[in-house]
């Protein structure tokens, strides 16, 4: 029997897909019919440089807010307390600041140790990303049964044998998907990089450079540059997720 | 000097205003089957948490061996635990999952496979078939040996069995339930058996600790909680029980159906008549008979369990299902002094 209201709702739903997918296919294909921009865009040291900047500071980033997230994202899982409400608001607080606005504000806590440095490039990354990760991570520590570790911990297992052993491996494929959801949210950050630290250019902050000052044909190389690899290491750090966690995410 | 597996003393537990346990003492002898059987939310999990380590009490001591050990961490108790829902590591496969309490004491990979083996043959699961099966793919049964051979590899002194048989359905749980049995006569080790299931309680213990409300209410033997319970609660807990409500006047006991005879009264001037419905004779000769007309009548295969009024009153009688009786029948219902219990009311 035809199931006419979920064909309804793919069609609401299909409508969003398309929007998302249009800009995409139409910067990558309008740029397939001028490929010499394109070779010439990746023959360019500003641009190769700028390109590099935005990988290895949004993954430090990412390396960062794993080190300090997946523990806090333990504690916000299993643990009560005073105050554990106002944590959990302080992680969430930087999806609703405007990123102009922690680019400020991070000016204002930091000043000089921040401005145009990598470091600032990474602070304001960290800053905007982090939550994917902290999130994540404690949902996937929500999401293991507690008696399993109780279980562990007869069976002997002290309670650090029992997270590296145990909770840390059962939440790993959660763990991955926000640090994965955290890398494509900071290097996707513009806002905030553009008012910390303009230098060393990052890729995103040089196709806003090129747009205010050549316009829009002289950005896109460089924006497609960027989409293709974005889309490549991301979907291969889901397909791997994939696996790893033996299902879809 | 007998030394305990383990022993309870005056445990008292609060989570927030609730007190959960009331001044527990208990004492469980080496190699015992122990059951602690209570209605849910009675405090019985809590005690099998406190014995782990997993919660501390708030007063009183844990002891194993004799040495106190309340402050111990779970890890350094030497127990095993066997949860409801087994909580298997589901990253690990069956030789893993069973092998890892010895992995974390870092036994030689020889020994640690030889002891798997046993221990998966223990519990009767075929170590070349089942060793490297990942957890999803066994039945509720075969999760359930699983558990029991993990638990029990690191050969502990005592092993904790939290309603281990509530997931599985009625067959294989009691199937199981004789499994357990088995394999506790086999490794002689200490099992503490929490359970909110009668029968099963009544079937595998060789004492049971019945709980209500935080506090004990009877330890003893499965015939001592079933034939001679302590208080309302065992006797109305632990299978059917008829209740007449009774007074002592010049001598005489008079209950709610009549004069009676009772074989040894209790001190109090008010009690509580308590007969099991195998006890109540119809149309046979007892010490105390009453006229009765029969309200109901259940078939339970080989017994019928009647309703019968008396009176005011209602029992309740089972009696073998060759006996033909219909209801609205006018019958004698009686009972010996010897199979009646007296309760405080």
């Amino acid at each position: 029997m035809k199931d006419n209201f979920s064909v309804f709702l793919a069609s609401l739903g299909a409508f969003l897909v398309a929007f998302l997918i249009i800009p995409i296919a139409v910067t990558v294909s309008t740029q397939l019919f001028d490929l010499n921009a394109l070779i010439k865009a990746l023959n360019d040291e500003v641009v190769l440089n700028s390109l590099f900047n935005s990988i290895f500071t949004s993954t430090v980033a990412t390396l960062i807010s794993l080190v300090f997230g997946v523990p806090l994202g333990y504690v916000l899982a299993r643990k009560n307390f005073k105050g554990k409400n106002f944590i959990q608001a302080v992680v969430d607080i930087p999806v609703t600041i405007p990123h102009s606005v922690v680019g400020i504000m991070l000016l204002f806590a930091y000043s000089e140790a921040i401005l145009d440095n990598y470091l600032g490039i990474i602070a304001a990354m960290l800053f905007v990303s982090a939550s994917f990760t902290v999130n994540s991570a404690r949902d996937g520590f929500m999401s293991v049964n507690e008696k399993i570790e109780y279980v562990a911990r007869t069976l002997g297992a002290s309670k650090v044998r029992v997270f590296f052993t145990i909770s840390l491996p059962l939440a790993l494929h959660s763990i991955f998907t926000g640090a994965i959801m955290s890398w494509a949210r900071a290097i996707s950050e513009v806002g905030a990089i553009l008012i910390v630290a303009y230098y060393p250019k990052t890729a995103q902050v040089l196709v806003m450079d090129y747009f205010n000052n050549y316009g829009l044909s002289a950005s896109r190389p460089i924006a497609v540059i960027l989409i293709l690899i974005s889309l490549v290491i991301f979907v291969t750090l889901r397909r791997v997720a994939v696996v790893k966690g033996g299902g879809s995410i | 000097m007998v030394t305990y597996a383990v022993e309870l003393e005056n445990v008292s537990k609060h989570y927030g205003s609730y007190e959960v346990l009331k001044d527990i003492t208990l004492r469980i002898r080496k190699g015992e089957f122990f059951s602690i059987l209570g209605p849910s939310g009675s405090g019985k999990t809590t005690i099998i948490k406190i014995i782990a380590g997993l919660v501390s009490p708030d007063r009183g001591c844990v002891k194993f061996n004799g040495e106190d050990c309340t402050n111990k961490p779970p890890y350094k108790r030497n127990i095993g635990m066997v949860f409801q829902d087994l909580a298997l590591f589901p990253h690990l496969n069956v030789y893993e999952n069973v092998a890892y309490g010895l992995r974390i004491r870092k036994v030689d990979e020889g020994e640690i496979r030889e002891k798997v083996f046993k221990y998966l043959e223990l519990v009767n699961l075929d170590p070349k078939i089942y060793a490297k099966r990942r957890i999803n793919q066994l039945s509720g049964g075969q999760q359930q040996r699983v558990a029991i051979a993990r638990a029990l590899i690191t050969e502990p002194s005592v092993l904790l069995l939290d309603e281990p048989l509530g997931a599985l359905d009625f067959k294989v749980r009691q199937h199981m339930a004789m499994e357990l049995k088995r394999i506790q006569k086999t490794v002689e080790t200490t099992f503490i058996y929490v359970t909110h299931d009668q029968s099963e309680a009544l079937t595998l213990s060789d004492r049971i600790a019945v709980i209500n409300s935080g506090k004990i209410e009877q330890i003893g033997t499965p015939q001592e909680i079933y034939e001679k319970p302590a208080t309302k609660f065992v006797a109305s807990f632990i299978g059917e029980m008829n209740f007449i409500s009774a007074r002592v006047e010049n001598g005489e006991v008079f209950s709610e159906i009549g004069r009676v005879r009772v074989k040894k009264l209790n001190g109090s001037r008010e009690f509580l008549i308590s007969i099991r419905p195998e006890k109540v004779r119809i149309n046979d000769s007892a010490e105390n008979s009453f006229e009765a007309v029969v309200e109901e009548v259940n078939y339970l295969g080989s017994h019928l369990l009647l309703k019968l009024r008396v009176g005011n009153a209602y029992l309740k009688a089972l009696t073998p299902s060759s006996v033909r009786i219909k209801e609205a029948e006018k019958v004698v219902a009686g009972w010996n002094s010897e199979d009646a219990i007296l309760l405080e009311a």
